[in-house]
């Protein structure tokens, strides 16, 4: 008889919570915030005009492929990567090298080379246990002295102009055509495939996936492969967008990427949460810029901004808990 | 000495009418009990039978939900353990919490609520040394390492931490549990020498034979209530057995109807480095066996290793003629092995997962085609098997942390129930945790399973459930087999000095 864990007191939260009839606070904090948010913009002048509107998306889609791969990353219950902004720059670089090649061949091998850093990492976290934050740290590092290695001191790539991925359809950018696509096919994969199903059960509880038979390994393998290609495709997009590949243009994305799934929803220990959520994280924090840029702030008052919004999510989520 | 209502002075601990109530269940009630100064109380009962619940009261860990609790006659309401240390009420747990890395001095004050700033002072360490000479720890130095001490000097160390913390009334969770006889009579002078200096003891025993040879009274609860209270020397052997067992619970098992088929499940030689040592056995389908044997005999690394959880097991083991790759539970698992685990909260179910998903956990491969699951097809099928083990399919949908042990537990054998070739279910502590109602429930799923040519292997500490519901009884001392018993053969008493006398294994 062990004390610790004869009575789960789990009945008498469930007595708690059917007592409660009115919305939980952080329901009611996020959908205060979405108002707020929507009647700033709104009474925003300016924010409904097409060019604020395709500057919007045009910036949110190219984070919002790396938000989508740290979406994997952290539904597997891995928490976080802090390899992947680093990833989105040498795939970057990748593709413009090889564009000479021809489209196909140089994104082609820029999504292979995203799945292979991704991967491997993915392989020593599954395989070994180990700790999947150290493990990025260790592979931004790596990833930033081999560029300098190869590609050196300046680290980028000849200046090619690529302008199809510019362009628009229907006066949507293409950018954000691949990045909502990219959401709608990666929330596919989570809904309905066996791996999505997998992931979930590692990420709620990993040890209990291995009791039950899930291959822990393969599945955490295959969620940083997904998480590669996805960043892989916004390095495409970042490439394509400015002309050039060096990098810095993605640094920092992973922060951006973090705070748009805490923002979303997804719990940041694995298991539940969604792509479309992620989606909806990064039009918020995409719409909180373009608002701030707006209302004439800096470029600092977005970081402040972002920073005080995840805060704000992490302290609602342990609330949350609590009750 | 024992409990004498009317006697003069007020009993050290008075619990008057105690109830714990969660949601709808009941976990105990009407429980009142006095412990006097320096009285030695045993406290039996069998799983579930609220014993825990009890504790987690008088500890803090849990507020009552009806009754009161008094100390020297004063009435206290613990607010969280800390009040409870204060009020000189302390656990000495069973699983050890000892830090490893930690002197002895360092264990002692660790956690008190008045341990010195500075780490150690001439009066923490004074105390550490005093409460070490009495419980028989003279020998044992200050500073030495936690990590470095047998099993019996940490357990005495628990015992001394109690001390330190001036705990009138210690309260011992089997703490007898993993040791051998040897290191059982350090203990038993340790209980005897707080005795003497007036603390009061509640010990927590699935022993017969330690209630007769250290405790004054004897207390046993079952199903949630104090069944009765009595001096030990006026409770006869088989009263205090029959009293603990209950005689309802026989029709709580089912019976085997059909004779065992063909052998499913072989092994020979299983090893688990420090645990299992050379563990061979037989399954036959249809059959369920028990393997019986305390903390650390074995019996729950055996089942863990057979089901691909020990990294490092060795020995052959071939399902249906087919080896088996220890190590590998996605292997394992894929040859027709279904394990369930005792530790349900980080092993057994997803406790943030909708009970439908618990229960197509293992499915995955049966229901996807090419990797594609459509969520219809798992909804039917979490419905059908909810239904097989009699869990209320209305609640399908409700994160499974929300379910009671007993509800989780469905879902855990769910997952293993009806596959479309028979197999193998390997499971430990199959109804720790688990109300009665629910118990009668799981013996009746996993007998059936068996008769639809399924074959089980479980562990169990709990002695009496293994007699009720199996065919064979395996017990176990220090990780390895003692003997095999097959059904009417069955004698408790035999079970019982064979998983706790060290004869065998010396």
């Amino acid at each position: 008889m062990s004390v610790a864990s004869e009575i789960s007191p789990s009945p008498v939260q469930s007595a708690k919570e059917r007592r409660m009839t009115i919305p939980s606070p952080p329901t009611l904090a996020k959908l205060l915030a979405a108002a707020l948010l929507v009647g700033l913009a709104l009474s925003t002048p300016g924010f409904l005009s097409r060019p604020s509107l395709t500057a919007l998306a045009n910036a949110m889609s190219l984070v919002g492929c790396v938000a989508l791969a740290m979406t994997f990353v952290t539904l597997g219950g891995n928490i976080m990567s802090f390899s992947l902004g680093a990833t989105a720059s040498v795939t970057g670089i990748i593709f413009m090298a090889l564009l000479g090649h021809g489209f196909v061949v140089a994104a082609l091998a820029a999504v292979f080379a995203g799945i292979v850093i991704t991967a491997l990492q993915g392989a020593i976290i599954g395989a070994l246990r180990a700790n999947p934050i150290i493990v990025s740290l260790a592979a931004y590092a790596l990833l930033i002295g081999l560029t300098q290695i190869v590609v050196g001191p300046k680290m980028d790539a000849p200046n090619l102009d690529y302008q199809f991925l510019k362009g628009r359809i229907g006066g949507i950018p293409i950018s954000f055509l691949v990045f909502a696509g990219a959401a709608v096919l990666a929330q596919l994969v989570v809904t309905f495939t066996r791996f999505g199903h997998e992931l979930l059960l590692v990420g709620s509880n990993a040890r209990a996936a291995e009791a039950a038979g899930i291959h822990v390994t393969r599945v955490t393998v295959l969620a940083y492969a997904l998480a590669g290609a996805l960043t892989a495709i916004g390095g495409i997009l970042i490439a394509s967008r400015f002309g050039s590949a060096d990098m810095q243009t993605a640094r920092g994305f992973e922060y951006t990427a973090i705070a748009a799934v805490l923002i979303g929803g997804t719990a940041i220990g694995g298991g539940r949460g969604s792509m479309i959520q992620t989606f909806i994280g990064m039009a918020a924090i995409a719409v909180i810029n373009a608002l701030a840029l707006l209302q004439g702030f800096s470029m600092e008052f977005q970081r402040l901004t972002i920073g005080l919004a995840v805060l704000a999510v992490v302290i609602l989520q342990g609330l949350g808990r609590r009750n | 000495m024992t409990n004498q209502p009317g006697s003069g002075d007020p009993a050290r601990l008075s619990v008057r009418g105690i109830a714990k109530r969660f949601g709808s269940i009941t976990a105990i009630e009407e429980v009142s009990l006095d412990l006097h100064r320096g009285e030695v109380r045993a406290l039996c009962g069998g799983n579930g039978a609220g014993k825990s619940t009890l504790v987690k009261i008088l500890t803090g860990v849990l507020p009552p939900s009806e009754g009161r609790l008094e100390i020297d006659g004063k009435p206290h309401v613990f607010r969280n353990p800390v009040d409870a240390q204060r009020a000189g009420l302390t656990l000495v747990a069973q699983e050890l919490s000892l830090a490893p890395d930690l002197s002895v001095h360092d264990n002692l004050w660790l956690g008190h609520a008045e341990a010195p700033f500075a780490r150690r002072t001439a009066r923490s360490a004074a105390l550490a040394r005093e409460a070490l000479d009495a419980v028989g720890l003279e020998a044992t130095g200050l500073d030495v390492k936690a990590g470095g001490l047998s099993l019996a000097e940490r357990q005495l160390l628990e015992i001394a931490r109690g001390l330190v913390r001036n705990a009138s009334v210690l309260i011992l969770d089997e703490p007898t549990a993993t040791l051998s006889e040897r290191e059982i009579a350090k203990v038993f002078d340790a209980v005897r020498r707080l005795k003497a200096v007036g603390r009061s003891v509640i010990y927590i025993t699935h022993r017969m034979g330690e209630v007769y040879d250290l405790c004054d009274s004897v207390t046993v609860m079952r199903n949630g209530r104090i069944v009765t209270t009595q001096p030990a020397a006026k409770m006869p052997r088989d009263r205090l057995l029959e009293l603990m067992i209950g005689r309802e619970l026989t029709d709580v098992y089912p019976p085997s109807t059909k004779p065992p088929g063909t052998t499913m499940l072989e092994v020979s030689g299983l090893t688990a480095p420090g645990a299992v040592e050379d563990f061979s056995l037989q399954l036959r389908a249809g059959e369920i066996v028990g393997i019986v044997g305390q903390i650390g005999s074995g019996a729950t690394e055996s089942i863990r290793a057979l089901a691909g959880l020990v990294h490092d097991a060795r020995g052959e083991v071939t399902i249906d003629g087919e080896r088996l790759r220890l190590g590998a539970p996605s292997a394992i698992l894929k040859s027709g092995i279904r394990f369930v685990s005792e530790d349900r909260a980080t092993e057994g179910v997803f406790l943030d997962m909708p009970a439908r998903t618990n229960l197509v956990a293992t499915r995955f491969p049966e229901v996807s085609s090419a990797g594609y699951l459509p969520p219809a097809r798992l909804g039917r099928i979490a419905g059908f098997l909810a239904r097989q083990v009699g869990f209320d399919p209305s609640r399908l949908n409700l994160a499974a942390g929300r379910l009671s042990g007993g509800n989780q537990q469905k879902l855990a054998i769910g997952r293993c129930s009806d596959r479309s070739a028979p197999g193998v279910i390997l499971m430990n502590e199959p109804t720790r945790g688990v109300d009665m109602g629910a118990r009668a429930e799981i013996y009746q799923t996993l007998r059936r399973l068996c008769d639809e040519g399924n074959a089980v292997l479980l562990a169990s500490t709990d002695l009496e459930e293994v007699v009720g519901l199996v065919d064979r009884v395996v017990t176990m001392f220090r990780g390895r087999i003692v003997s095999i018993h097959e059904r009417g053969s069955f004698a408790e008493t035999v079970i019982l000095s064979e998983i706790t006398n060290a004869r065998e294994a010396a």
